[in-house]
C-alpha cells in the first residue's frame, strides 16, 4: 500500500528522498568536522590521521545499521515511536530525554562554533551573543518549517559545501608535500585507533540523525544503502581534507592549527583577490545554522513525545533560545569547546549511538513473538 | 492546505445563488401592471444617469443614489459601505454574512406570460439607465407582440437589427410563419428559422435574462410564453490585437491577449486546434459579474490539479473582479509571500505552452493578464522566446539570468558587507580607490547604498507613471543629471552609484516584471544585514529566504522544483537549461505527473514495507 503522496493539496505527510537524507547528514557532519577537524585526529595518529578519519565511518555504519534493523522491527518508525514500545512509556520517555539532553548540549556546542570561528577569523569586536542570538532566530525558523523543507534546504546548500571542502584541496595542492605522509603506520595501529576518537564521536552523530530520519524517507528499506553512501563519502572527503591539511603544513603544525581548513583557504589567491577564507565561511555558516536547525527541531520533537504537548512547533523557539543560552554559559570559549569535543561528547555518542540501540534491539529480541509490533506483523 | 478566498464553507456555485425578495405585489403594482400600456417608441431610454457600478463611497442612509441593481432587486434602499465590499486581506470574503445582506440572493424569478410584467421586472432591476433599451414589435403577419431588451454599448446593433427585428417582423411575414409565431410554441420556430443568431438558449428565469443582458446579450420575451430566447450579441467596442507591452520578444509571435475574453480564447483556440482544449467558464464577482475560463488540456493536466482550481476558484466571494490579480490574490496558496506563485502573463504562446506542460491557465474579461498554474521560480527565469532559440543560447541566457537574480538580490548588500567587514576581500588596489572616491561622503555606506536604492526605485516609478514624452525625459535627466550631480557634490561615491546601478539593471533582465520589482523588495533588509553583521549576516539571511522558497508550494508542486526536491531530468531538460527539441520526448513530471509529489514505498505502520 502507497502512502499518502507528499505535495498533495491536503493531508501532507513529511517524507523525504533517500538523497536528502543523505544530504542532511553528510552536511550535519560537514558542518563541524569540516572546520575543526582534523586537527584532534593529527594530534593523537600524526601522520596517520587520514586513515583515523577514514576508518571513523566503520563504526558509524555499525551503529545506523543497529538503528535500521531496529526501525524495521517497528515498521520504520524512529526512536520517538518505538522505544517507548519496547521499554515501556516510562522507561522509553527517560531515553528519549537521554537523546533530548544529547540533542541540546550538541547543539549548544555548534551555537558557540560560530562565534568561535567568526571571532577569531573576521568580526573580533562583536560580543557572542550576537551571533548566537542571529543563529537562534534564523535556525528556529528553519526548524519551524520541518523536516521536510530543510531537507530540501540542505539539497541546496549542501552541495556547495562539498564543493568548496573538495575544490580547496585542489587549488592549494601546488604546496603540497606528500613525504609529510610518510612513514605510513609507522607507529602501529593504536594511534590510528586512539585518533579516531572525535572523528567517531561526530560521525556517530549522523548515525543518530539516520534513526530519525528513518521515518521519513521515502524508501526505508533502501536506507542501509543510504547510510553506506553517507559512510563512504564522509570517509572519502574527509580523508581528503586531512591529507590536504598534513600535506600542506607538516602534522606537527596542523595539530596546532585550530581551524585548518580555513589556514588552507587562506592560502588560495586568485589574481589579485586574496583571503578566500571568507567566502568559504558562507556554505560553512549556512551548514551550521541548519545543524542547529535540524537538532532544535528533533529536541522539540523528543519533547512533544515526552511531555505529549499538543504541537512540536510551539517548542522550537523556546528549545532554540535555551539552548542558545546554554552554549553561552557552558561553552564561552574555544578551549572549553575544544574540551567539550573531545572529552564528552565521544562518551555521549557512545552511548546514545551504541549502547541504547544496542539494548534496545537485544529488548526487542528477546520479547520476540510477544511483542505488539511481532503480533501485527504475524496478522 | 492550500489557501482559498472567499467562503469558508466552501460554497458552490448553486449555493453562490443569492435569494432574492419576490417583488411586492401591493395594490397599486397590480394595478399598474393589470392596464395595458401603449406600445412604446422603437427605442426607450431611461433620462437618469446611470448609478455608480462600484459603491465605493460609504453611504449614508438617506443617500440613495447608489443603490446598484442588486440592492434594487432586494428592494433594499441602504447603501453598501465600502467596508463591506472590500475583500478582507486574509483572503477570506467580507461577504460572509454582509454580502449576503447588501447583495441578496438572486433567487429564481419565472419569466412572466405578461410582456409588462418582465418590462416591469427590468423598468425596477435597472433603474432609469439611459443605455437599456426597450424593443417592442409584433412579430409575423398574425402581429403577435414581442419584447426585446439589450444594452446600447454592448450589443452589436448591426447584427440585432439584421438577423433579430428584421426577421421577426420582415422576413418571418414574408416567409408566411405568422400562423406558427402566433401559435403555442413560437420560440421553436424563431430558433430554428427566423433569427440568424449563431448562440441561442432559452431561459425561465428573468434574473438569468437580467445576467445576460448585462453580459451583453439580448433577450426576447413573447407575449404569452414562459420562457425568453437569450442571443448571443455581444458585440462591444475592444482593443485589437496588438505586441503584449510586458513581454518584449525578438523572435516570436507579436499577438497578446486583449480585455475580451472571447479574442483571448480564440488566440489559444488558434494555437492548440485540438478537441481536448478545454474552456469552463464560470461567473466571478458578485457586481461585476466577470466572466473567468479556467483552461486546461484534458490529458494533460492532473486531474486533482484541475479540480483544486476549480474548488478554489468557486469559493471565491468577491464584490467586483476588475482585474486578473484580485483572482491571483485570492486563489495563490500564500498571499504574504513576495515571490510569486501564480504567473501572469499576455503571451498567447506562454499560456499554450503551459497548458502543454499540463499546467492550468485562468483568463478572466476585462484583463489582458491570463494567470498559470502551478509555477516554480526557474519559470520566471523562462523568456517565452526561449524555445524559438537555439537549446545553446537559450540555456546560456537562462544561465545568465540565474547570475543576474543573484546578482540583483545580493550585489548590493555584498558591497557593504565587504566594505564594512570584510575589506581583506577587495584586491589591495581597488580597495585603495574605493577608500579615495568615499572621501568626503558624509554617509555610511549602508546608508549611501539605501539611498541610491530608493532614488532608483523613485526614478523608475516616475518613469512609468509619467506621460511617455515626458517620462523618457525624466529618467534621462534623473539617472544622468542627478546622478552625476550627486557624486561630483560628493553625495554619494561613484562605486555605489555602479553598484546600484548594475545591481538593479541585473533584476530588471528578468523576463517577469512583477518578480524583479518584487524580490527587489528583498534587497533593502539584506543590505541592511550585511551593514550589520557582514558576510554572516548574508548568510543568515540567505538561508532565511532560501527555508521560506522551500517551504512555498504552488497549487501543491515545491516552488524551487526542480533544484529541491531535485529531479535532474527537469532540471535539464527544462529548468535552469533547454535540452534541444529532439529529447523532449515526454512531459515534464513536475507538471504532468503525480511523480513529483513523493510517495513513501512503506509508510511506518505499514505491515510489510511495501
Amino acid at each position: 500500500m502507497r502512502g499518502q503522496p507528499a505535495g498533495t493539496f491536503e493531508g501532507e505527510r513529511e517524507i523525504i528522498t533517500n538523497g536528502q537524507a543523505v544530504l542532511v547528514i553528510i552536511g550535519a557532519i560537514l558542518a563541524v568536522t569540516a572546520i575543526a577537524l582534523p586537527g584532534p585526529a593529527i594530534e593523537e595518529a600524526g601522520n596517520d590521521a587520514y586513515l583515523s578519519t577514514a576508518l571513523a565511518s566503520v563504526p558509524a555504519y555499525v551503529s545506523a545499521a543497529l538503528f535500521y534493523y531496529t526501525g524495521r522491527r517497528y515498521r520504520w518508525e524512529g526512536p520517538l515511536g518505538y522505544l517507548p514500545r519496547v521499554f515501556g512509556q516510562l522507561a522509553g520517555k527517560a531515553v528519549l530525554l537521554v537523546h533530548l539532553v544529547f540533542f541540546v548540549l550538541v547543539a549548544a556546542a555548534v551555537g558557540q562554533e560560530v562565534p568561535s570561528v567568526l571571532g577569531a577569523v573576521t568580526m573580533p569586536l562583536t560580543p557572542p551573543w550576537v551571533f548566537v542570538a542571529a543563529t537562534v532566530l534564523t535556525a528556529s525558523y528553519v526548524a519551524y518549517l520541518g523536516v521536510e523543507n530543510f531537507s530540501r534546504l540542505a539539497q541546496i546548500v549542501l552541495p556547495f559545501l562539498l564543493a568548496v571542502l573538495l575544490v580547496v584541496p585542489v587549488m592549494v595542492g601546488r604546496f603540497a608535500e606528500v613525504g609529510y605522509l610518510l612513514p605510513i603506520l609507522g607507529d602501529g595501529w593504536r594511534p590510528v585507533l586512539r585518533g579516531m576518537a572525535v572523528p567517531l564521536a561526530i560521525r556517530l552523530e549522523g548515525a543518530i540523525l539516520f534513526a530519525f530520519l528513518l521515518p521519513h524517507m521515502m524508501s526505508p528499506r533502501r536506507a542501509l544503502r543510504a547510510g553506506a553512501v553517507i559512510s563512504s563519502a564522509l570517509a572519502l572527503v574527509l580523508a581528503v581534507n586531512a591529507i590536504s591539511v598534513m600535506t600542506v603544513f607538516s602534522p606537527e603544525i596542523a595539530s596546532t592549527l585550530q581551524i585548518p581548513t580555513l589556514s588552507l583557504a587562506r592560502m588560495i589567491r586568485l589574481g589579485a583577490v586574496e583571503h578566500l577564507e571568507t567566502l568559504v565561511l558562507g556554505p560553512w555558516l549556512m551548514a551550521l545554522m541548519l545543524k542547529f536547525a535540524f537538532y532544535t527541531y528533533l529536541a522539540s520533537r523528543i519533547l512533544q513525545a515526552v511531555s505529549g504537548v499538543r504541537d512540536w512547533k510551539a517548542l522550537v523557539f523556546p528549545i532554540a533560545a535555551l539552548t542558545g543560552a546554554l552554549g553561552l554559559y557552558l561553552l564561552p570559549d574555544s578551549a572549553r569547546l575544544n574540551a567539550s569535543l573531545s572529552e564528552v561528547r565521544p562518551g555521549l555518542a557512545l552511548l546514545v549511538a551504541f549502547v541504547v540501540p544496542s539494548v534496545t534491539l537485544a529488548v526487542s529480541l528477546i520479547r520476540g513473538r510477544g511483542h505488539p509490533a511481532r503480533q501485527e506483523q504475524a496478522g | 492546505m492550500p489557501r482559498t478566498g472567499g467562503n469558508r464553507e466552501g460554497a458552490t456555485k448553486k449555493g453562490r445563488r443569492k435569494r432574492l425578495a419576490a417583488p411586492p405585489e401591493d395594490a397599486k403594482t397590480a394595478g399598474e401592471l393589470a392596464a395595458p400600456r401603449p406600445i412604446p417608441q422603437l427605442e426607450t431610454k431611461g433620462t437618469a444617469p446611470l448609478p455608480a457600478r462600484r459603491p465605493e463611497l460609504p453611504g449614508k442612509p438617506e443617500d440613495r443614489s447608489g443603490d446598484g441593481l442588486l440592492g434594487r432587486l432586494a428592494g433594499r434602499r441602504r447603501r453598501p459601505s465600502a467596508r463591506h465590499l472590500d475583500f478582507a486581506p486574509e483572503g477570506r470574503s467580507v461577504g460572509g454574512r454582509e454580502l449576503r445582506q447588501l447583495a441578496p440572493s438572486l433567487r429564481r424569478v419565472p419569466v412572466n406570460k405578461a410582456l409588462e410584467t418582465n418590462r416591469s421586472y427590468f423598468n425596477q432591476a435597472f433603474g432609469p439607465s439611459w443605455d437599456i433599451v426597450y424593443r417592442d414589435l409584433l412579430m409575423g403577419a398574425k402581429h403577435r407582440a414581442a419584447l426585446v431588451i439589450y444594452i446600447d454599448g454592448l450589443v452589436n446593433k448591426d447584427a440585432i437589427q439584421e438577423f433579430v427585428i428584421k426577421p421577426l417582423t420582415l422576413e418571418a411575414t414574408m416567409a408566411g410563419l405568422g400562423g406558427e409565431l402566433a401559435g403555442r410554441n413560437p420560440l421553436s420556430a424563431i430558433q430554428s428559422r427566423v433569427v440568424s443568431i449563431g448562440e441561442l438558449r432559452l431561459t425561465d428565469d428573468l434574473a438569468e435574462a437580467a445576467d445576460r443582458v448585462c453580459g451583453g446579450e439580448t433577450v426576447l420575451f413573447v407575449e404569452g410564453l414562459d420562457r425568453a430566447l437569450v442571443m448571443d450579441t455581444r458585440g462591444w467596442r475592444d482593443r485589437a490585437v496588438t505586441e503584449p507591452q510586458t513581454e518584449v520578444t525578438i523572435r516570436g509571435p507579436r499577438e497578446g491577449f486583449t480585455e475580451t475574453l472571447k479574442t483571448s480564447t480564440a488566440l489559444i483556440r488558434h494555437r492548440l486546434k485540438t478537441p481536448r482544449l478545454r474552456l469552463e467558464r464560470m461567473l466571478v464577482g458578485d457586481y461585476t459579474r466577470t466572466d473567468v475560463v479556467v483552461a486546461y488540456i484534458e490529458d494533460l493536466a492532473r486531474r486533482e490539479l484541475v479540480s483544486e482550481v476549480r474548488a478554489r476558484m468557486n469559493k471565491i466571494q468577491i464584490a467586483s473582479v476588475i482585474e486578473s490579480q484580485y483572482i491571483e490574490e485570492l486563489i495563490k496558496d500564500n498571499p504574504w509571500s513576495l515571490f510569486p506563485l501564480i504567473q501572469s502573463t499576455e503571451y498567447p504562446e506562454r499560456v499554450v505552452s503551459a497548458l502543454l506542460e499540463g499546467r492550468v491557465a485562468i483568463m478572466a474579461d476585462t484583463t489582458p493578464f491570463a494567470l498559470i498554474v502551478p509555477v516554480t521560480f526557474l519559470s520566471f527565469l523562462h523568456s517565452a522566446e526561449d524555445h524559438f532559440q537555439a537549446p545553446v543560447l537559450a540555456s546560456f541566457l537562462r544561465i545568465v539570468r540565474g547570475i543576474c537574480v543573484v546578482i540583483g538580490l545580493w550585489g548590493s548588500a555584498f558591497y557593504v558587507a565587504a566594505v564594512t567587514f570584510h575589506p581583506e576581500l577587495i584586491p589591495s588596489q581597488l580597495l585603495e580607490r574605493l577608500v579615495a572616491a568615499r572621501r568626503g561622503v558624509p554617509f555610511g555606506v549602508a546608508i549611501e547604498i539605501l539611498i541610491l536604492e530608493l532614488a532608483f526605485e523613485v526614478l523608475r516609478e516616475a518613469g512609468v507613471r509619467l506621460p511617455r514624452p515626458v517620462g523618457q525625459a525624466v529618467s534621462i535627466v534623473g539617472a544622468l543629471v542627478l546622478g552625476q550631480s550627486a557624486v561630483t557634490a560628493g553625495l554619494v561615491s561613484p562605486a555605489g552609484v555602479i553598484v546600484v546601478a548594475f545591481a538593479a539593471i541585473c533584476s530588471l533582465s528578468l523576463p517577469n516584471y512583477w518578480v524583479a520589482t518584487n524580490m527587489r523588495l528583498l534587497r533593502y533588509p539584506l543590505v541592511l544585514l550585511g551593514a550589520s553583521l557582514g558576510l554572516f549576516g548574508l548568510s543568515l539571511g540567505t538561508g532565511v529566504i532560501l527555508a521560506h522558497l522551500t517551504s512555498l508550494r504552488s497549487f501543491g508542486t515545491p516552488y524551487l522544483a526542480p533544484l529541491a526536491p531535485f529531479s535532474f531530468t527537469s532540471f535539464v531538460t527544462d529548468g535552469l537549461l533547454r535540452a534541444p527539441r529532439k529529447t523532449m520526448t515526454r512531459n515534464p513530471s513536475l507538471f504532468g505527473s503525480p511523480t513529483m509529489g513523493l510517495a513513501r514505498s512503506g509508510p511506518a505502520g505499514n505491515k510489510d514495507g511495501a
